[in-house]
């Protein structure tokens, strides 16, 4: 009984954390059409921001929690208006924006590795470390369970923000039909400034979330890539342009995950990852929920 | 061809069977490997500029090739002429496989699946046994004692040195002319009709799948040679041809040279192939130097070296 509650409690704290990651890559792709291969770069960049705020600048965790968000907001806005959107002009934009977003990955993925090198970091957490929890008889750090409840806030807020805001219901309009939100007024440049920037706030806030827990390290290798890659099979699996199917995806995957492991031990799985996304590919790619057009 | 045009190649052809006559070794070497790379680059750009396939698994059929090429020498016999046309039929198949599960989908599709495809192949090749394909550290191709052929007192090796420059040309040259070839035929127009509008294509019965089949697996046949070839160069095949810095270094070849343009490319790898090995001691910086020329290109000049060659020739008359 113990075990199934230590894995309901893994479930919903990796399913949480899959799904921020689906829905920084998801949002932007559904809005924009741009899927973002620098996403796990930033993920890593925001990590690395909230470490060097902590460590070197020993500013206080939630203040360097808020700038590392509020950095990552302004970034991806630089990021559409300095780049994207010249790359997203003409008929080559497909190909364009793809180039763009690799060699974005591999500046902000090699520079991290110039910066800090590439031995793993880990992000030192607001409680301390090694104090644990006992709740159901399910022990757990307290870290883990203030990350898990941070990533619920976060993923509430944004349905929240994607249901009940002005510019929120602009962005689903966007999703579902772009002419017509542009024949009642929607000012597309505008939301995909703020759908953007939203994404790469999210990849920080991600990064921040998976430091804490995990290691980061920077590099083609490294945390930012696997947080992609998790992220691309929640996308695919939820399919493109449902954020609730989005996150349900996430938590099936962040479910069918450790129970793998349960049963097959820790496997390699980062290939089966990839395998499971070109499965779902083959079989049904446009994901469980998601819309017919792409 | 008209005779200026004739004049034309001949000039270039003579000068490319010249240069290597000033016997600066490392030069030759840099240009043997940017010829092969060019190859796979120009290829890329068929599928993805003149047919619209969204492929990343180029990078990944190379090594198919080069693998390929390495396990039967290893394990068949050293025969490495035929096994040059073996790697690129093994690769082309290979190619046909992926081809037929992917090339249904829409292109962000395409890309993620054929970037699985390559993920995947480097972690099968790294985990499999040693004997068969050497693991993380690569297969090393015994020495070449069998590849030297006597004619009468002439004793001819053709895998050495300056003899390897006019090899590899003479592989560049011929696909690029049947490529060419191809590229200039119906054929060629039916991939561009499926690039431009694949709906109305299939509507006037061009059947977008068998196109994209065909070109798919032409390109990876060279692709595949290409492979065989640069591991029978460098006397190895290693699972690090699969690095992610790597694919985007060969993206960085396909943007700087140009996208769409038919021979720009060439330039392209001429060009970061030379930023890769000049600057060999700043190892991580390179990465971003190439990331940074990649959204450099896509910003301020879209088309590539390419678009640049054809308005000074157009510009000098050539």
């Amino acid at each position: 009984m113990v075990e199934y509650a230590s894995l309901a409690t893994g479930i919903i704290t990796l399913g949480s954390l899959y799904a921020l990651m689906a829905m920084g890559l998801g949002i932007v792709w559904s809005t924009t059409k741009v899927f973002n291969f620098a996403y796990g770069s930033f993920v890593t960049l925001g990590a690395y921001m909230m470490f060097v705020l902590l460590g070197s600048l020993g500013l206080p965790y939630a203040l360097s929690f808020v700038i590392t968000i509020f950095v990552m907001f302004l970034a991806g806005m630089g990021l559409y208006l300095g780049l994207l959107e010249r790359a997203l002009r003409g008929t080559e934009w497909e190909f364009n924006v793809v180039a763009i977003t690799l060699g974005v990955a591999m500046i902000i993925d090699n520079g991290l590795l110039v910066i800090f090198g590439p031995q793993p970091q880990s992000l030192p957490g607001v409680l301390p470390s090694g104090a644990v929890l006992t709740i159901l008889g399910v022990r757990m750090y307290q870290e883990t369970l203030l990350i898990t409840l941070i990533g619920i806030l976060g993923l509430v807020s944004i349905l929240l923000f994607l249901t009940r805001t002005k510019t929120g219901l602009a962005i689903r309009a966007i999703v579902q039909n772009r002419e017509s939100a542009k024949l009642v007024g929607i000012k597309i440049r505008n939301m995909y400034v703020i759908t953007v920037a939203m994404g790469i706030a999210l990849a920080g806030l991600v990064g921040v979330l998976t430091g804490s827990i995990f290691f980061v390290s920077p590099g083609p290798a490294g945390t930012g890539f696997v947080t992609f890659l998790k992220g691309v099979a929640v996308v695919i699996l939820g399919g493109f342009g449902n954020f609730k199917g989005t996150i349900y995806a996430a938590y099936v995957i962040a479910a069918t995950e450790l129970i793998a492991i349960q049963i097959f031990g820790v496997v390699a799985d980062t290939p089966a990852l990839f395998v499971a996304i070109m499965v779902i590919l083959v079989i049904r790619p446009r994901g469980l929920t998601g819309v017919k057009e792409y | 061809m008209k005779r200026n045009d004739l004049l034309k190649s001949a000039i270039v052809l003579s000068g490319l069977l010249i240069f290597p006559l000033h016997g600066n070794v490392l030069i030759l070497h840099f240009v043997i490997i940017s010829l092969i790379w060019a190859i796979v680059v120009v290829n890329w750009n068929v599928l993805m500029g003149f047919a619209g396939v969204f492929s990343f698994a180029q990078v990944a059929f190379f090594s198919v090739g080069a693998y390929s090429y390495t396990m039967l020498i290893i394990h068949v016999g050293a025969y490495p002429w035929l096994w040059f046309f073996v790697a690129g039929f093994l690769t082309a198949i290979a190619s046909l496989l992926i081809g037929l599960l992917t090339l249904r989908l829409r292109s962000v599709y395409v890309a993620l699946f054929t970037f699985g495809f390559h993920q995947i192949l480097r972690y099968w090749i790294v985990t499999q046994s040693f004997d068969f394909t050497g693991g993380d550290r690569g297969l090393a191709i015994p020495t070449a004692d069998a590849y030297q052929y006597s004619i009468g007192p002439l004793i001819i090796s053709f895998f050495t040195g300056i003899n390897y420059y006019y090899l590899t040309l003479a592989i560049f040259l011929v696909s690029m002319f049947i490529m060419y070839k191809i590229l200039h035929s119906r054929t060629g127009l039916a991939f561009r009709a499926i690039r431009d509008n694949e709906e109305r294509a299939r509507t006037l019965g061009v059947s977008a799948l068998k196109y994209k089949l065909l070109v798919f697996s032409i390109t990876s046949f060279f692709i595949g040679i290409a492979g065989a070839h640069y591991a029978n160069y460098t006397q190895a095949a290693a699972p690090s041809f699969l690095d992610f810095g790597n694919l985007v270094l060969v993206l960085a070849m396909l943007v700087v040279g140009g996208y769409k343009h038919f021979y720009g490319p060439v330039f392209g790898a001429l060009v970061v192939n030379f930023i890769f090995t000049y600057f060999l001691q700043l190892e991580a910086y390179r990465f971003i130097i190439a990331g940074g020329l990649i959204v450099a290109m896509v910003l301020l000049l879209p088309q590539g070296l390419g678009k640049a060659i054809d308005k000074i020739r157009n510009y000098t008359h050539f």
